[in-house]
């Protein structure tokens, strides 16, 4: 496969962050270590582990938003750390990112609409009465009503405020959306819900999705593909998430324990 | 011979206050946990679990009141404690985990002060004793190197411990009931199983009742005896758990039980999400005619619009629901 073919290559990333505080110098904690990983277009790729384990750190990288110290990553052929700033610019906007806490993704002080608005005024030239359509299709898109574009960050609920999130997320058509533990903050009728509307979108909008989180289940409902990470590495791969009861390594034998069956153990009562 | 239950809420009833508009948020709630008994208690968010959990401690913030209803802790009614009393009975008979232990610590203060200061506000008198009491139920929860945690920040523990240290500090008082309000939310999933794990531990050691509170029907499974499913303020349905997990009767639910099964690992055999997936956005404000789930039940018919749902119907011994009409809604889980 060339690398036109991939949608998202990362070869040998490491990153490595100094703990300790101001004054003293902390131990050295390697975040991501030689990790290697590639997308293509249309899949979705589900990264798992524990708090800890890199995953984040991976996502930001994967971003274009924290610098590896080694390793490139490739996203439809260009180099994110690369030189040719115009030509990052050009594919960035194909990039999209949705995080865990809603709340503190949006600016407390924009409506719904100017959140969602933003990166299409970076990115289009569209005039007010067209950027109004466009924010009242996205919003109805997501399963919220248009005139919801007047509210505020308050007004909503969790789960509708990361509807608003998603809106604002594929506003450029991205090729490809981060979604780093979008689910894990809401209650488990609204997981679904949202795991429901990411299924739908992807299908609708052609993209695809790098899913991170720690609950097993979830990633299941929506990935293809599974990469387990542990202290910065990836150290169990499936190329078919139906196989997801085949995981051996302990950290995914962990994580497949930890979801936790509908039946009720009365043995041990 | 009847046995007293160990707390026993009657007719609870909570009210938000503005001004002169009373809201009202828990209707007519009644439960009631036995010795030793873990009592789980399920609903989505803003349903009033919480209020209900901090109305037993009187914990309720200002401008939310509890306008009606009898809680009694071991046959005491809570209603006519004093400040004084109520000071002796939190953190002493009735503990408290909260959701978020990272927000439960005081961040300027390490997790030997926490552990003192709750001891000694409870009647321990030495310092030392103190420290040695904190030691011993730091590692029995599973905590290496007790002394050394004792003197470090909350900040330089993970939540999964500092939930430990919760329930360490709640222990230590040997309470008669412990309230956990979800537990588990704020951890990762492996914290997750090995805090319920913990909990039924201390259950079984202590003999400990616990009310248990979540959104997740799977930790409820892991852990309670009994299950409340709530919904806009009131209870639903209530069973054991073997019960309910058999055969859930309220369409709510069935709902909120195909949503887990939905997200579980068998992707193949996906439910439609048609009930967790309403139309308009979810509004669980009580409505005061009619059933309050009718907006978003597959089974509503003209009298669920109209009439409140029937009188608990008394289905199978302990087993009752609050539904006008069982029977279709048990058609469809069938």
């Amino acid at each position: 496969m060339s690398l036109a073919d991939k949608l998202l290559e990362l070869r040998g990333v490491s990153k490595h962050f100094h703990g300790g505080g101001i004054f003293k110098q902390g131990r050295r904690v390697q975040a991501i270590n030689e990790v290697s990983l590639s997308l293509r277009a249309g899949e979705c790729l589900g990264i798992v582990g524990e708090s800890g384990s890199g995953k984040s750190t991976l996502g930001r990288i994967i971003l274009g938003i924290e610098k590896p110290e080694h390793g490139q990553v490739f996203f439809q052929g260009i180099n994110l750390y690369g030189q040719d700033r115009a030509a990052i610019r050009h594919v960035r906007r194909h990039l999209q990112a949705v995080f865990q806490d809603c709340f503190s993704s949006v600016n407390p002080r924009l409506t719904a609409g100017q959140s969602i608005a933003e990166p299409l005024r970076n990115f289009t030239r569209l005039d007010y009465r067209d950027e109004q359509r466009t924010v009242g299709e996205l919003l109805e898109l997501v399963g919220l009503e248009a005139e919801d574009a007047a509210k505020y960050p308050h007004q909503f609920s969790g789960g509708q405020l990361q509807r608003v999130c998603i809106a604002r997320a594929i506003s450029l058509r991205p090729k490809l959306i981060v979604l780093d533990e979008a689910v894990s903050s809401l209650d488990v009728l609204v997981q679904a819900q949202i795991l429901d509307l990411l299924s739908d979108l992807r299908q609708e909008l052609d993209m695809s999705y790098i899913f991170i989180s720690h609950d097993l289940a979830a990633v299941a409902y929506l990935a293809d593909r599974l990469a387990v990470m542990c202290s910065g590495e990836i150290v169990e791969r499936l190329d078919c998430i139906d196989n997801i009861g085949c995981l051996t390594h302990p950290v995914s034998a962990a994580l497949l324990a930890a979801v936790l069956p509908l039946e009720p153990r009365l043995d041990d009562r | 011979m009847t046995k007293q239950p160990l707390l026993a809420v009657e007719g609870l009833e909570i009210v938000i206050r503005r001004k002169d508009k009373l809201t009202p948020v828990v209707r007519q709630l009644s439960f009631t946990i036995e010795q030793g008994e873990i009592f789980g208690l399920v609903g989505e968010s803003g349903c009033g679990k919480t209020l209900t959990c901090l109305s037993i401690l009187n914990l309720l913030p200002s401008g939310i009141d509890k306008a009606a209803g009898n809680i009694r802790l071991n046959g005491t009614n809570l209603g006519e404690l004093s400040r004084e009393g109520w000071r002796r009975l939190r953190g002493d008979k009735v503990a408290l985990i909260a959701q978020n232990p990272m927000s439960a610590f005081n961040a300027i203060r390490t997790i030997g002060d926490h552990f003192t200061e709750t001891l000694l506000a409870h009647g321990k008198s030495d310092t030392r004793a103190a420290r040695e009491t904190a030691i011993a139920y730091l590692t029995r929860v599973g905590l290496p190197d007790a002394p050394l945690l004792l003197r470090q920040y909350p900040f330089e523990l993970s939540g999964g411990m500092l939930q430990r240290v919760i329930i360490a500090i709640a222990l230590a008082q040997k309470p008669d009931l412990i309230i956990a309000d979800e537990p588990t939310t704020a951890l990762d999933a492996t914290s997750q199983v090995q805090i319920l794990d913990l909990l039924a531990e201390v259950r079984r050691e202590f003999g400990t009742s616990i009310l248990l509170i979540s959104h997740d029907l799977g930790v409820i499974a892991r852990l309670a005896d009994s299950v409340a499913v709530m919904f806009g303020g009131q209870i639903v349905e209530q069973a054991t758990v073997a019960a309910l997990f058999a055969q859930p009767l309220h369409p709510y639910t069935q709902a909120l039980m195909n949503a887990r099964r939905s997200i579980g690992l068998a992707r193949r055999q996906r439910l439609p999400l048609s009930l967790a997936r309403p139309a308009t956005t979810i509004k669980t404000s009580l409505v005061t005619t009619g059933c309050g789930f009718a907006g978003r039940c597959p089974h509503v018919n003209g009298a669920c619009r109209l009439l409140l749902p029937g009188q608990a119907e008394n289905y199978a011994g302990s087993h009752w629901v609050h539904c006008r009409n069982v029977a279709g809604s048990q058609r469809e889980a069938l």
